[in-house]
């Protein structure tokens, strides 16, 4: 009893201290201060009427100049967040107010979206749909052969009509899943070729496509990004800034941002609007392997040999540093949700990450093993996850992909099952529906050519994925 | 935006001539500009968006309204639509770069800003810092008790012997007058250090048997009585006795006494002055 009433005291002595500058409080992800710097406004303006006292003259001391510089020109993030949350708010009751009939527009629909929203938001939304998933058959498993070197990299389309793979061949082909054949090729040109070839004539490393279907962006080790419309393969653009092989693409869901990270180090924004380079982050320390995003305004990259995940906030101009283990590489990262990261390195680990903890929530040690006598780990080359859900994928060169079911807010992961591949698994896409799922495989990694298994098909694996029911 | 019109107006009442000028001030610019002329490169590592005021960007605004198109947007390309826009309506981001983040406990992730280009050269392997530390006054040596150390470092006794011994067949062998010296010299310390040794375990041997009684007797009831100087000096002298009688030098010592004594005395006999 008396150590609650020590404690309480304190609390009081502190609050009362006058003349004592009060700094606005550090919330977890800075997120929600609006009152704080709204209500220091209001005081402002309404100083004429009342005599401020002491405290509140000197706790907005800190804050003055900073909102007189910013009050005209730019919005802070808080403000841009506020406006972006009364435009949706709007939208939402125009919605509603549209599938109703009577003038109520129903509190409790937006109620419940706001919620589901809001969940989401916070990483807390997981759909628990993992167990209801069977063992695939081989009938499910449908191989597509047609680029002639290794795949690197994939994307599924939103409607999971088609899907787009990218090769070693510098070949980019659109297939389509229904039928099962390819649509469309961007053939590759021969090394020298740049000017004049429509195509890429360099590895393509990495896809990425826009919520919208309206842009196709890939990368190679030529230092170049092209853009593409989806439907007909034609070029539409071509970025050029970085300095070295462009490993990763993917747009921010719902926008035309792209998020580029390369072998330089460095991740660039661009905005596909304009068609104009925005800027520029740094801090990786080595190449970066893999980037990811979902619908914030905030991108996720694995940086390889210097064993950190980290993730941009761009409106923040800053980054969060989640370290791995001493030895090895991180190789590809995904979001589950906008709050945990799932990332795969080359010891054959597969890790789960939540935003607020500095150290992996779950570690999945030796998750793909070599079959036969070396009993050597496989490198973890793919990772995927099923948005807002407790199903996770991971590839590796072992001869299986193994699906994971995330336990309660992710604090475990079992293992489901594993689907028989032969190859380097490149690349694992989930459906935005969970109904299959798709793999680039190809008789070498992605990266280079440090084996070639011989037996594998370089290939295109669709595995339709049934549920109990 | 109004302000940007305001500007307009303004670089349309200037004159051609201070046209030319800003003109070629533009190209000057832009001069180190188009040697890289990568689009979305920042050349320069760490372009640092200075805080401008108004009136910078305001002569930014009459600059750039006469620079041609193409080169506007080549510049676009080369900072940043995020820069560009930033130092076009003047806000301060210097102030953010220099934000320092605190997480709200440990176990939340590092978070440091994006804007800082990481050094060059990469520490791969982390490399331990030496912490010297001096034995002496370390407390982790612990506290210094003669007894222990003794005990505990007791092995080098048959060391030094042996080495003493080398000493001397060396001595023995040797020609050289410098080093017959240094070797002697070594040999004495030796035998002096094995002196006092022995005469600081006739002193020990000595007090520990007065205290062993001392303390029997304390335990009967008889109050503790502590040595005095020359008390421990009988003690000593009486230990020593005993040995020498155990090694039968009594006689040699008893002489070597008379005679010191003898020469003292004469020292302090009345001399002719």
């Amino acid at each position: 009893m008396s150590f609650f009433i020590r404690n309480s005291a304190k609390a009081k002595i502190s609050s009362t201290k006058v003349g004592q500058k009060r700094k606005t409080p550090g919330k977890p992800g800075g997120k929600k201060t609006t009152n704080g710097r709204l209500a220091g406004k209001r005081r402002m303006k309404g100083g004429n009427e009342e005599i401020a006292s002491d405290e509140e003259i000197l706790s907005d001391v800190e804050d003055v100049p900073e909102e007189e510089a910013s009050e005209d020109e730019e919005e802070t993030a808080q403000e841009k967040r506020l406006r972006l949350t009364k435009q949706y708010l709007a939208q939402l009751e125009e919605e509603e107010a549209e599938k109703r009939v009577t003038d109520e527009i129903d509190r409790d629909a937006i109620s419940h979206r706001l919620q589901e929203d809001l969940l989401e938001q916070k990483g807390k939304l997981q759909r628990k749909v993992a167990a209801q998933y069977i063992p695939p058959t081989p009938a499910d498993i449908q191989v597509l052969r047609g680029h002639q070197l290794p795949l690197t990299c994939l994307v599924v389309s939103s409607d999971s009509k088609h899907v787009y793979t990218g090769a070693k061949d510098c070949s980019i082909i659109k297939w389509n899943i229904a039928e099962g054949k390819k649509e469309k090729v961007v053939a590759g040109g021969r090394k020298g070729t740049e000017d004049k070839h429509q195509g890429h004539t360099a590895h393509v490393l990495c896809l990425a496509i826009s919520s919208d279907n309206k842009f196709l962006a890939s990368g190679c080790r030529n230092k170049i990004i092209h853009i593409w419309d989806p439907v007909s393969l034609t070029r539409l653009h071509t970025f050029t800034g970085h300095r070295d092989a462009v490993a990763g693409l993917a747009f921010r869901k719902g926008t035309h941002t792209l998020f580029s990270g390369s072998h330089d180090k460095t991740v660039k924004v661009w905005s596909l609007d304009e068609m104009a380079y925005v800027e520029t982050l740094f801090g990786h320390e080595d190449s970066i392997m893999a980037l990811d995003s979902l619908a914030r305004e905030r991108a996720v990259t694995a940086g390889g040999r210097d064993r950190t995940v980290r993730v941009w906030k761009i409106p923040e101009e800053s980054q969060l540093v989640f370290h791995g283990e001493n030895r090895g590489s991180i190789d590809c990262v995904a979001f589950i949700n906008e709050q945990h990261i799932v990332s795969g390195d080359d010891n054959g680990n597969v890790c789960v990450w939540g935003l607020m903890k500095k150290k992996p929530l779950v570690s999945v040690r030796g998750a793909h093993h070599a079959e036969g006598s070396e009993q050597q780990e496989c490198w973890v080359s793919a990772v995927a996850a099923l948005t807002n859900s407790d199903l996770i994928a991971s590839g590796s060169s072992d001869g299986h992909i193994r699906l994971w079911q995330c336990g309660d807010s992710f604090k475990t992961v079992q293992p489901l099952f594993s689907v028989p591949v032969v190859g380097f698994v490149n690349g694992l896409k989930f459906s935005s529906d969970g109904n299959f799922l798709v793999a680039a495989v190809g008789q070498e990694h992605r990266l280079g050519r440090w084996w070639r298994l011989k037996p594998a098909r370089n290939s295109l694996v669709i595995i339709r994925l049934r549920k109990t029911s | 935006m109004a302000s940007f019109q305001h500007t307009a107006d303004e670089s349309g009442d200037v004159s051609s001539s201070e046209e030319m000028d800003s003109g070629s001030d533009s190209e000057e610019e832009l001069g180190e500009g188009s040697e890289v002329q990568k689009a979305g490169s920042d050349a320069k590592s760490g372009v640092t968006t200075s805080s401008t005021t108004t009136a910078e960007a305001n002569t930014m605004k009459k600059e750039l309204s006469t620079m041609s198109f193409e080169d506007i947007q080549r510049l676009r390309d080369k900072i940043g639509t995020k820069t560009y826009n930033q130092a076009l309506h003047g806000s301060n981001s210097k102030r953010d770069q220099n934000k320092v983040f605190k997480r709200a406990n440990k176990n939340r992730p590092v978070e440091m800003s994006s804007k800082c280009p990481p050094p060059r050269i990469r520490q791969v392997v982390p490399i331990k810092k030496k912490i010297h530390r001096d034995p002496r006054f370390d407390d982790l040596s612990g506290e210094y008790d003669e007894k222990i150390f003794e005990k505990s470092y007791s092995f080098l006794d048959p060391m030094k012997a042996r080495e003493k011994k080398y000493l001397e067949k060396q001595l023995r062998k040797e020609k050289d007058e410098d080093r017959r010296r240094n070797i002697q010299k070594l040999i004495r310390r030796m035998e002096q250090q094995e002196r006092t040794k022995r005469q600081e375990d006739i002193k020990e041997k000595a007090l520990k048997e007065w205290k062993a009684k001392e303390k029997e007797l304390v335990k009967q009831g008889k109050k503790p009585y502590f040595l005095k100087k020359s008390d421990e000096k009988k003690l000593v002298l009486a230990q020593k006795f005993k040995e020498l009688k155990k090694s039968g030098k009594v006689e040699k010592f008893l002489q070597k006494k008379r005679k010191k004594n003898a020469a003292r005395d004469r020292k302090h006999l009345p001399t002719d002055s």
